[in-house]
């Protein structure tokens, strides 16, 4: 299918009454969520995750795709009006966009981010529209070493590029990875790990895992803050909103470096939007033309991290959508929604589901214009749901997890399973271990499994599959230069210095 | 495979702690689990109330509990007045009861007390 058969299907299935209105629903909470500090949208989407079961698979993925994005669009409004970033890929705007919500010139801000936001977004939307049919066909060569080596990669990726320790990142996959074999082998027929428990012969469920390690440990950690912030009112006339021409030239080329770096960097795993809008950020330090304004209330410092978190969150769904590996949390917790819907995610994906696929692209177009509207009249009405007082949405979040964690199976075991995981994600966050890679582990480690255990049945037992198959042993190769090139700088930097 | 899993997750804690020792010799800060009770209150009591939540809707269903739970970290933990914590805990299990219940059908647990 090419990309205007694929486009022509995607609008069809998108602009159904259904699937506009999941898209509308997503649009809106995932701007919400962005607004109010204390839950991000990888805690949403662990939320609503169970609720997506019984949904179409499309219309699921799309509405999880607007909250994502969406959160991008509206962590920018707490970030200018508050300095406080509503989502961790808005922290760069606090610095620049507080500075001009103090000058007075919140309308401004708010509108430069809601455009840059746009612009982003869109290009990322075409970009993906134009990479996914040949990246698609390519993943038809892969066999099982090579799903195999991808998903390895993929795991080992998230770890090495997570902000946090290393260790500690390969540490929690490796949970995620344990966390994923108990229960009855599908092979052998033998029981792992059940300590005789009928409840775990089926395993843990990801979605307990999830909402525990997400969702519960992100409102337990903000319950440790408590600050009290000035905040702006924010205009509410649609004059005052406007950005000048001035603006819009002077923000012009920060939108396109933090488009094409937030772009490029949101594809590789383990990155994200707000590594991406970091390093935009860094970006404009260094080419920026009013560089030396940049902290003090330059729109550029607005403009180009907006647009860098925001391609970024739409690139990081290219591997999910083409190859069907997730890479990152979020984009596993909407794998997690596929595999609840007996959707089976993987490099066919694109084939089997042509529908669902192109039907998250086009609807990004339409969620991209929504956001748009949304964000720049309607954003003084919902800065207002800042007003709700923490200590009411809190008890709601987490009765929440409870009916959704208990929803899915009736069982009252993971309601255990929940609140032990909830209390073990909020220490381990707090020790500064990263959620992300214990998600991808227990998402992808039935696959990895299956898929080394066919490898193994191909070639009679003989590891070699994994180094005579040429794209499974660029992987592996990959994957080792990724692990051993912390090392070789290193290693470089000594003989440098002994050369001197 | 869990073999190799368990043998990989030693081998990477140990050198975890063999890291963190060496830090902790070289005086680099370490993150601090256990703050003062006036930085942490409010967390280890939601910890305290949720989780005594979730076991006792095995006897007492859903609704009850969470009306004690709500009650609990509104009045007693955010320290509000009765009737605001009253008032919240109420309406809350309310709006659950009208939205899963009622509207979605779904059969949330009814305890053993009930039955």
């Amino acid at each position: 299918m090419d990309v205007l058969a694929g486009l022509q299907l995607g609008f069809s299935v998108a602009l159904m009454p259904q699937n506009l209105l999941y898209c509308l629903f997503g649009c809106v909470l995932g701007t919400l969520i962005g607004i109010l500090p204390g839950i991000g949208p990888a805690a949403t989407l662990a939320l609503l995750l169970p609720m997506t079961y019984g949904m179409n698979p499309a219309s699921a993925m799309i509405m999880m795709a607007g909250i994502y994005y969406g959160a991008m669009y509206g962590g920018s409004t707490t970030s200018i009006l508050l300095s406080i970033p509503g989502e961790a890929s808005s922290v760069m705007t606090c610095v620049d966009g507080y500075q001009m919500a103090k000058q007075g010139k919140a309308g401004p801000a708010l509108a430069i981010a809601a455009i840059a936001s746009f612009v982003a977004g869109t290009f990322a939307v075409i970009m993906m529209m134009l990479i996914a049919v040949p990246l698609a066909d390519s993943a038809l060569k892969f066999g099982p070493p090579e799903f195999f080596a991808l998903m390895l990669w993929g795991l080992s990726a998230v770890a090495y590029l997570s902000e946090k320790s290393l260790l500690k990142a390969l540490i929690m996959a490796v949970f995620g990875v344990f966390v994923s074999t108990i229960g009855v082998d599908i092979v052998s027929g033998t029981e792992r790990f059940t300590y005789d428990q009928a409840e775990l012969l089926d395993g843990i469920d990801f979605l307990v895992l999830i909402v525990g390690f997400f969702a519960v440990s992100e409102v337990l950690l903000s319950l440790e803050q408590d600050e009290n912030v000035e905040i702006f009112e924010c205009p509410r006339k649609l004059r005052e909103l406007m950005p000048t021409i001035k603006d819009l030239w002077q923000s012009s080329g920060a939108i396109a470096r933090g488009t094409i770096s937030g772009f490029l960097l949101g594809v590789l795993p383990g990155v994200g939007p707000s590594i991406a809008s970091f390093l935009a950020y860094g970006l404009e330090k260094r080419f920026a033309k009013r560089r030396h304004l940049l902290g003090t209330g330059a729109i550029e410092g607005v403009a180009s991290p907006e647009a860098a978190n925001n391609a970024a969150a739409t690139s990081a769904l290219i591997p999910l959508l083409c190859l069907g590996i997730p890479s990152s949390g979020v984009s596993a917790i909407m794998l997690g929604a596929l595999i609840l819907n007996n959707v089976r995610p993987g490099p066919m994906l694109l084939q089997d589901n042509p529908g669902l696929v192109w039907g998250v692209i086009a609807s990004m177009y339409i969620g991209n214009v929504i956001l748009l509207i949304l964000n720049l009249p309607l954003v003084p009405f919902l800065a207002q749901i800042l007003r709700i007082p923490y200590y009411i949405l809190y008890p709601i979040i987490l009765l929440l997890t409870i009916v959704g964690v208990y929803s899915t199976n009736n069982s009252l075991f993971d309601i255990y399973l929940l609140l032990f995981f909830g209390v073990l994600g909020y220490g381990l966050r707090k020790m500064d271990f990263p959620m992300a890679p214990a998600i991808l582990g227990i998402v992808l480690g039935p696959r990895m499994e299956f898929s080394l255990r066919q490898s193994l049945i191909l070639s009679q037992g003989s590891w070699t599959i994994f180094f005579t198959e040429p794209i499974c042993a660029t992987l592996l190769a990959c994957l080792f230069l990724m692990m051993i090139s912390g090392y070789l700088r290193s290693a470089f930097r000594w003989a440098i210095h002994r050369a001197r | 495979m869990p073999l190799w899993i368990g043998i990989l997750l030693a081998l990477l804690s140990m050198a975890l702690v063999i890291q963190l020792l060496r830090l902790k010799d070289e005086g680099v800060p370490q993150r601090v689990f256990l703050t003062g009770w006036k930085d942490s209150r409010r967390v280890w009591l939601i910890i305290l109330g949720w989780c005594s939540m979730g076991l006792l809707i095995r006897w007492l269903g859903f609704h009850l509990p969470s009306v004690l739970f709500v009650f609990f970290a509104v009045g007693f933990v955010e320290r509000k007045p009765w009737w605001v914590a009253l008032t919240v805990a109420v309406l809350t299990v309310l709006s659950f009861y009208l939205i899963f219940d009622v509207l979605l059908n779904s059969d949330l647990p009814r305890g053993v007390l009930w039955q």
